[in-house]
């Protein structure tokens, strides 16, 4: 709640994943090890639940904003919405790695039988799911949306991998036996997870933007042509100028879906769906926003970096890759506009901006 | 991390029902035809009436000190106003320099005699300004002014020429940036800032007319014009640090991405049926970068609160804000058909063009394309704005 407290959590991170998550971890997770201590290090610090006590969702979200800065390897996202919704749906959060299945094929239902509550459906882009301990699945009892956690021992999972090789598996259940099932609060809908699972994106991408920003203007400085560094000529000046524009831009509406999330918690149960509208209109004007910034910021930082860039030695691709995937990931922005658009039409765009 | 100084700003109460109070005038006004709404209207939306009606409301000269006829309100109040009057492509060109930046100016570096005798009129909506900074040979690049100062007892006298005085025509003063001496080394140094009455015979003014016909712009021409010691502002040869400073107003404020707002609008009313998915992305990216430009300027209105300069971020700002105002011309321009007057036309489809609002926007998107040239140009051009932003990041 406290910006104070949240830019220590921030602080904290970068000390943190400075020294857990340097770009060796990161391209021996690509190459399909699971980074164990850097896992034990973020979960050490408390950063992959929230907590009553520690640390709030809203500051979880500035939290995967520095994630991102280090291309973090780890379901981290996942997991802080994994305890999200728990939380809200009344249920525990049980230890080790957390993951979320909140991209259903067709509709997920609950059973509730003699032998226990039983699942069945199908989950794609579920990240990391062949590592976690737990799976916290959106599903639906009767049409009431309702999360449930299930446990790694009674899932199948085959394997799959986003642009970026991070693996994104897809899980089916059939009757599989699950723990406790808990409703989503009023006035959540499935609409609501899928958003939040958005604004996770839309974090990460802010953070891993300035990361090949801060890359780009380094490269710029120390790589020599024609006599003199490339970050002296002026059209790729125009062009890490365009760059720290679109991170400036990004940046700026991270924090207005961040607010407008923080007001959607804070507002009493009267107004909670309005300002949970607001919050949720945020997020998807983010996730249209991010689409612009990473072509733009991707394009100009290979294009500076010259053929080095895009070759796998050369670490940057471990972020370009992660926002080409995470730009697609709970929607691109095709996919989210007609939700952006609906309200320009029914407020008029000056109203849908200032939101009064 | 962040290079730059964007801290979120949450607007005070008192700044929403300000904002309120605005909307309901206008709406008023625009209901007894007070106003037609246009694009780019704080240049070309000149009206001495409306200017004087803002001046009684209290939303000229709003954070100026009550003894200059100010209103001693915040940068967020005023914010909010200049915002409101913009989206509503509400005609505010006769007062919009002065109140932006030549009040501004002669608060901060004029004398008393000079606040006491300028901002309460500037204040009340009668006292119309024209900026004096180009030139034939400087542009973007105002280091290279020669408006010649000479020495002539305890006054000046001025021989040259300032060009693109948008309204001089019609305005009653200019603040002209002029050379009173060497440039020194760093090419900043023998630049002065004097106010001139536009009135004064010595002056000649002539039209240069837009590719739309309409008369803007001036060449300003100075016949050895006199200038009193009192119409210098600050020291001679202080002018450099004064226009940069008033640059960080000019430049970062709501008519840097609002200038084609009613056009936007306008493009979502009469689109508001179309199922069309890659019309709706376009609308919606819009959109999203209108929200970003708005809370990147808004916290620039935040650090000028707080009496900061914030020359790089503002740079950053009019750049995208600019190429923003261009994108909405660009996307009315693929989705309407000028010239169909609603009849609709190739690329049209029958139920956008059955819209009953489709001349008006129209001539809006026609006042948009004609006028757009000037987004990126004017106040410093976007090459300026980006070599700004690179001496940001520490490239030069």
């Amino acid at each position: 709640m406290s910006t104070t407290v949240r830019q220590m959590i921030v602080e904290t991170a970068h000390r943190v994943f400075r020294d857990a998550c340097d770009m060796e971890t990161v391209a021996q997770a690509a190459k399909g090890t699971w980074p164990k201590t850097l896992w034990q290090a973020l979960a050490g610090n408390g950063f992959t639940t929230l907590d009553d006590d520690g640390l709030t969702w809203e500051d979880a979200l500035a939290l995967l904003q520095v994630a991102g800065y280090y291309a973090v390897p780890v379901p981290l996202a996942e997991s802080i919405l994994a305890s999200r919704l728990l939380t809200a749906a009344g249920l525990s959060i049980p230890e080790g790695v957390l993951t979320v299945g909140v991209t259903p094929a067709s509709k997920p239902q609950v059973e509730h039988t003699a032998s226990g509550t039983r699942l069945s459906g199908r989950w794609t882009q579920v990240a990391w799911a062949r590592q976690a301990d737990h799976v916290v699945f959106l599903a639906f009892d009767g049409d009431q949306p309702v999360i449930t956690c299930v446990d790694q021992s009674s899932i199948q999972v085959t394997s799959g991998t986003n642009l970026a090789g991070e693996p994104r598996d897809t899980v089916v259940l059939e009757g599989a036996l699950t723990g406790d099932v808990g409703g989503l609060p009023s006035p959540w809908s499935q609409d609501s997870v899928r958003s939040f699972a958005a604004l996770t994106r839309v974090m990460l991408s802010a953070g891993a933007l300035e990361r090949i920003l801060d890359m780009t203007l380094q490269y710029a400085g120390e790589r020599k042509q024609f006599g003199r560094p490339i970050g002296k000529f002026q059209a790729v000046q125009a062009q890490i100028a365009e760059m720290a524009i679109e991170v400036a831009a990004v940046r700026a509406i991270a924090n207005l879906a961040l607010a407008a999330t923080e007001a959607s918690n804070d507002t009493a149960s009267s107004t909670e769906g309005a300002a949970l509208g607001r919050a949720e209109w945020t997020i998807a004007l983010g996730k249209v926003r991010l689409a612009q910034a990473i072509h733009v910021s991707t394009t100009h930082a290979h294009q500076v970096h010259g053929a080095m860039g895009f070759t796998e030695e050369y670490p940057m691709h471990h972020l370009t890759r992660r926002l080409w995937a995470w730009r697609q990931e709970f929607g691109n922005d095709t996919a989210w506009a007609p939700s952006v658009v609906t309200e320009l039409r029914e407020h008029g765009v000056w109203r849908a901006v200032t939101g009064v | 991390m962040s290079r730059f100084t964007f801290e979120s700003i949450r607007l005070p109460d008192t700044a929403e029902d300000l904002r309120q109070d605005v909307r309901r005038f206008l709406a008023d006004e625009q209901a007894k035809g007070g106003f037609v709404p246009v694009v780019d209207s704080w240049l070309s939306g000149f009206n001495p009436d409306f200017s004087e009606k803002l001046g009684r409301m209290g939303w000229i000269g709003m954070v100026w000190p009550e003894k200059y006829g100010g209103h001693a309100r915040s940068t967020l109040e005023r914010y909010v106003v200049m915002e409101e009057l913009l989206a509503a492509g509400a005609p505010v060109g006769a007062h919009w320099v002065a109140d932006r930046q030549m009040g501004p100016m002669i608060l901060r570096h004029g004398t008393e005699a000079q606040k006491e005798r300028f901002l309460p009129d500037m204040a009340k909506g009668v006292s119309y300004w024209a900026i004096g900074m180009s030139e034939p040979n400087a542009g973007s690049d105002l280091s290279a002014a020669q408006a010649k100062l000479t020495p002539d007892g305890a006054g000046w006298r001025l021989s040259g020429q300032k060009l693109w005085s948008s309204g001089a025509h019609r305005c009653q003063y200019m603040i002209a940036l002029c050379r009173s001496g060497p440039a020194g080394d760093d090419r900043h140094g023998g630049l002065t800032n004097v106010i001139i009455d536009l009135r004064d015979p010595a002056v000649t003014i002539r039209p240069i007319y837009l590719i739309s016909g309409e008369h803007h712009f001036n060449e300003v021409i100075f016949n050895d014009v006199y200038i009193s010691e009192d119409m210098v502002i600050g020291e001679p040869g202080d002018g450099w640090h004064q226009v940069t400073e008033e640059l960080a107003h000019e430049r970062s404020g709501p008519e840097r991405f609002l200038s084609t707002m009613p056009l936007f609008e306008a493009l979502v009313q009469v689109t508001q049926h179309s199922e069309d998915r890659y019309l709706q992305r376009e609308l919606a990216a819009l959109a999203s970068e209108l929200a970003a430009l708005r809370q990147l300027s808004l916290s620039i209105a935040g650090i000028l609160e707080q009496g900061g300069n914030p020359v790089v971020e503002a740079a950053l700002v009019k750049d995208a804000g600019t190429r923003f105002e261009r994108k909405v011309t660009e996307v009315a321009e693929r989705v309407l058909q000028l010239g169909t007057n609603g009849e609709g036309g190739v690329g049209v489809s029958d139920e956008i063009a059955a819209n009953s609002g489709i001349a008006a926007a129209e001539t809006l998107l026609a006042q948009a394309i004609l006028h757009g040239p000037g987004f990126t140009i004017r106040g410093g051009t976007n090459e300026i704005l980006r070599g700004i932003v690179a001496r940001g990041l520490g490239l030069r």
